[in-house]
């Protein structure tokens, strides 16, 4: 089974103290909510597991492989990730993206790229320009490219951003199937969004983090479930700065 | 080997509009010096009479456009994926970053200088081919090839020069735009020194060409080392 481990990370950005994280485990297979208020430190933590911030101490490990330099062609192996979309998917097609995804992931691209678009519930053409779909449509798609290479850790980074009512459900359903033997690790600002689909529940605030608790555990210690969680964390913090 | 194929397979693209803008460049440039020499006799010395200092000049006059326009390729081919929240799509990639920027560099300077390499050599030997038949020049014969060679081996490495320059200006300073503009300036210093060297020291011009080269080159891989130990915010 799959343990994402993060053990007393602590990130500073020139002066300013980001993260200051004692223990995290991530064990069974599920889908984690990492929940907070904005700049809690929710996207630096998930650039962190991703190699792309490099933590001022401790260490991150996937099983018994530790994020390193030296190790982090193996560990991003291992991760899918939707991060906020960046302006140069816009002058790629649908195509090039999806031939680049599997050409460094070393995966057979298939004949056709439309059955893994319609699995996204994305019906054009691959050829079309990733900078003339919607927000949405985007989203679908960077969803399809970061499940394809069926990663051990997926990392959802506000998935739900401009998505419409079917798309959120299309989203949740494959992250269902995806959680069923994976970790999940899922940020978003809608308490109602996560509430009917994650298991676990980490909150962040002023880069710290909560312990992770079931979300059956939460409904019970708290009468107002993740919100009720939530201001519960936030409001015995102190800031790092 | 194989990544390299692929980088260049992306690159492929730029190779008709670079090669045939090199080529449409240096024929112009080459006419435009032939036909002024032709005219201007006010000059004691009729530089522009002589065959070597038409190529030199045209050759640089092309090196000085295709610096900026080589500049601007690049900023679309490879300094867009290391700048801004660009870096996280390419370092996300499951391949050493160091790795993966000298392929996408090694993959933009083969496509480079193989476009300019065919502009170049077609455009001046049809020029050297009709200065023989019609003549523009007054020395003019088949023997020049020597001098064509140089010329463009010079003129490749120098915009080669001017163009990983400005393009790793351009990641240092996480903006394509400030790339660009980095080669405006270096074309402005170089223009003027690189044709006076051009036309009186070929080889001196030649040995300096290639000694940038190899600067860029250090550069680059130092460039790649601070890659692989850089964050995308």
């Amino acid at each position: 089974m799959t343990r994402l481990k993060i053990n007393h990370v602590t990130k500073s950005i020139g002066n300013r103290n980001i993260l200051r994280i004692g223990n995290l485990r991530f064990g069974n297979n599920g889908i984690y909510g990492l929940v907070g208020p904005n700049g809690a430190g929710k996207t630096t933590l998930l650039k962190c597991i991703c190699g792309l911030l490099v933590t001022n101490t401790g260490d991150i490990s996937i099983d018994n492989l530790v994020l390193s330099r030296d190790t982090r062609t193996d560990f991003l192996k291992k991760i899918g990730s939707v991060f906020a979309q960046s302006d140069s998917l816009f002058n790629l097609s649908i195509k090039e993206l999806l031939d680049e995804h599997y050409f460094f992931f070393g995966l057979t691209a298939p004949q056709k790229w439309s059955p893994i678009l319609e699995n996204v519930g994305l019906n054009v053409s691959e050829n079309q320009m990733i900078g003339n779909l919607s927000l949405g449509m985007r989203q679908r798609l960077l969803l399809a490219v970061a499940i394809s290479h069926k990663p051990e850790i997926l990392i959802l980074d506000e998935p739900f951003n401009g998505l419409d009512p079917d798309g959120v459900v299309l989203t949740k359903n494959l992250i269902k199937q995806h959680s069923q033997d994976k970790i999940v690790i899922i940020t978003s600002h809608s308490f109602a969004d996560l509430n009917d689909i994650i298991t676990d529940a980490v909150v962040i605030a002023d880069g710290q983090t909560s312990c992770i608790k079931s979300i059956t555990k939460i409904n019970e210690e708290f009468s107002d479930g993740l919100m009720g969680f939530y201001h519960s964390f936030i409001n015995c913090t102190v800031s790092l700065n | 080997m194989e990544y390299f194929d692929f980088e260049f397979s992306h690159m492929k693209k730029m190779l008709l509009p670079l090669g045939l803008t090199t080529g449409g460049l240096q024929l112009l440039f080459l006419y435009f010096f032939a036909i002024v020499g032709r005219f201007d006799t006010e000059d004691g010395s009729s530089m522009l009479t002589h065959y070597n200092a038409v190529l030199a000049l045209a050759t640089i006059g092309t090196m000085c456009v295709l610096a900026i326009y080589g500049t601007v390729l690049a900023g679309r081919y490879l300094v867009h994926d290391y700048v801004g929240m660009n870096k996280s799509k390419t370092y996300l990639l499951p391949i050493s970053r160091k790795a993966l920027f000298y392929t996408k560099t090694k993959a933009f300077t083969a496509s480079l200088s193989l476009a300019m390499a065919v502009g170049l050599l077609v455009s001046n030997l049809t020029f050297m081919t009709t200065d023989v038949i019609v003549p523009l020049t007054k020395d003019q014969s088949f023997t020049h090839i020597l001098n064509i060679i140089v010329s463009t081996i010079v003129c490749i490495c120098l915009t080669l020069t001017v163009v990983l320059f400005s393009s790793f200006i351009g990641i240092k300073l996480d903006s394509a735009v400030k790339g660009i503009t980095a080669s405006i300036i270096f074309v402005v210093f170089l223009s003027n020194l690189a044709a006076i060297a051009l036309m009186s020291y070929e080889l001196v011009s030649l040995l300096i060409a290639v000694a940038l080269i190899v600067i860029a080159t250090m550069v680059c891989i130092s460039m790649g080392n601070e890659i692989d130990k850089s964050e995308a915010l």
